[in-house]
């Protein structure tokens, strides 16, 4: 047998509500013609119809997910992948900043000087951890 | 004097790939901004599909005459329903807030302020740089790396919504279905449900008629919070059909729009979604 639809649910719903509504105006325009057993019988077919009409809603939304879970899939990888192009355009500063310290570290070399070799290699250190 | 027309026409070829790529990527950056705040709207919508029942819950039990210690209410089905509808929200945002971070042109603005400090820092070896080459190979590099992130960019986005356009109409679409059709639709029930309730209390005998005029209307009171209720998901659910509309704009003419025409063409559902963000921010108050 074929599953239920999201869409096939969502029309049954509203069939229920003009139902119901159907079922309310017959009781209101014999209101006094009904014995009060009849009424209450009626009365509460009527709200039960209601009740499972708002059940229904809630279900054709459940059932929504057997539309949307390849769609949903889809969309979330996607994403990850924007977010990875994200973090490595992000990484690009990091190389530069590491780039400098590297220069300025060879131009400490150059000079023989080990308190600027010291601090260059620091600074190497720092631009890595992104400080 | 053909050595500096040649040096121009590189510079204008560089400056003209920049902005042509930062114009699209702008007006990308601008549409999923909007859609992002737009989108988010809906957490502001304080109906769900478990308040719904429970709200039902409460009513019978005062229909009924009865009072519990616990409301003893079995909302699961509704609870599943609400987890749908915010799974599905998640992942649009998620899609248009990664869209609007790779597409703004911060992303891509790096600062080569230490690469030149460094170096004018002293003498490499037989070379020195002064500190007016190190600026000028700065800008220069400034402009190239802007033209080249930024093409890149441009290049990363048609793939990406190249790929995400059919599954998120798919979703933006039952997204709206959710909202207009089941969750307005619950609304309706309740809105039957005040009608068969405050019918039945006027057609008994028992009130007099100052109490059935009160009843009348507190009927139309409730009747009218119900129906702001609805109008508040139709507005935003709306504005969903805008965003679908915009992403399919951008969707079909990813590979030949410049810049300026993708800018003039999705404004106008900037504006509706705008628009709709607005008078959703004014019913709250």
């Amino acid at each position: 047998m074929a599953k239920l639809t999201s869409a096939q649910a969502n029309a049954l719903a509203n069939d229920f509500l003009g139902l119901a509504q159907a079922i309310g105006d017959f009781r209101y325009d014999n209101w006094n013609e009904m014995s009060k057993t009849q009424n209450q019988q009626l009365g509460k077919l009527q709200w039960s119809i209601l009740n499972y009409g708002e059940d229904i809603l809630a279900l054709s939304t459940a059932l929504a997910m057997d539309d949307v879970q390849a769609s949903l899939d889809q969309i979330n990888g996607i994403t990850l992948e924007i977010k990875a192009t994200i973090q490595q355009l992000q990484n690009v500063q990091k190389v530069i900043s590491v780039a400098a310290s590297i220069i300025t570290l060879g131009g400490a070399i150059i000079s023989k000087d080990p308190s600027s070799i010291k601090n260059g290699l620091q600074g190497v250190i720092n631009s890595w951890k992104g400080e | 004097m053909k050595k500096y027309s040649a040096k121009n026409l590189f510079i204008v070829f560089v400056i003209l790939a920049l902005l042509s790529s930062c114009t699209s990527l702008r007006a990308v950056n601008n549409f999923s901004s909007v859609s992002s705040t737009g989108l988010s709207k809906f957490e502001e919508i304080p109906n769900s599909f478990t308040r719904h029942c429970l709200e039902r819950c409460v009513s019978e039990n005062i229909r009924k005459l009865e009072i519990k210690r616990t409301a003893d209410c079995d909302c699961s089905n509704y609870q599943k329903a609400d987890s749908v509808t915010l799974l599905i929200y998640l992942s649009i945002r998620g899609y248009f807030e990664g869209l609007t971070d790779v597409s703004a042109n911060d992303l891509t603005h790096y600062k080569l302020d230490d690469l030149s400090a460094s170096l004018t820092a002293g003498t490499f070896g037989d070379i020195k740089i002064d500190q007016q080459q190190a600026d000028a190979y700065k800008m220069v590099s400034t402009i190239l790396l802007d033209a080249v992130t930024g093409n890149y960019r441009k290049n990363k986005i048609k793939k990406y919504v190249g790929e995400a356009n059919q599954p998120l109409q798919v979703l933006l679409n039952k997204f709206q279905f959710i909202l207009q059709q089941n969750l307005e639709g619950e609304l309706n029930f309740k809105k039957e449900k005040l009608y068969a309730y405050y019918r039945e209390l006027l057609l008994n005998d028992a009130l007099n008629d100052y109490e059935k005029e009160k009843a009348a209307t507190e009927y139309y009171e409730a009747l009218s919070a119900v129906n702001e209720e609805q109008h508040r998901i139709d507005l935003f659910a709306n504005s969903l059909q805008d965003i679908a509309e915009g992403h399919q704009k951008i969707y079909d003419n990813r590979n030949k729009m410049t810049g300026k025409e993708l800018s003039d063409s999705l404004i106008v559902y900037q504006s509706a979604i705008s628009d709709a963000v607005s008078q959703f921010n004014k019913l709250k108050k």
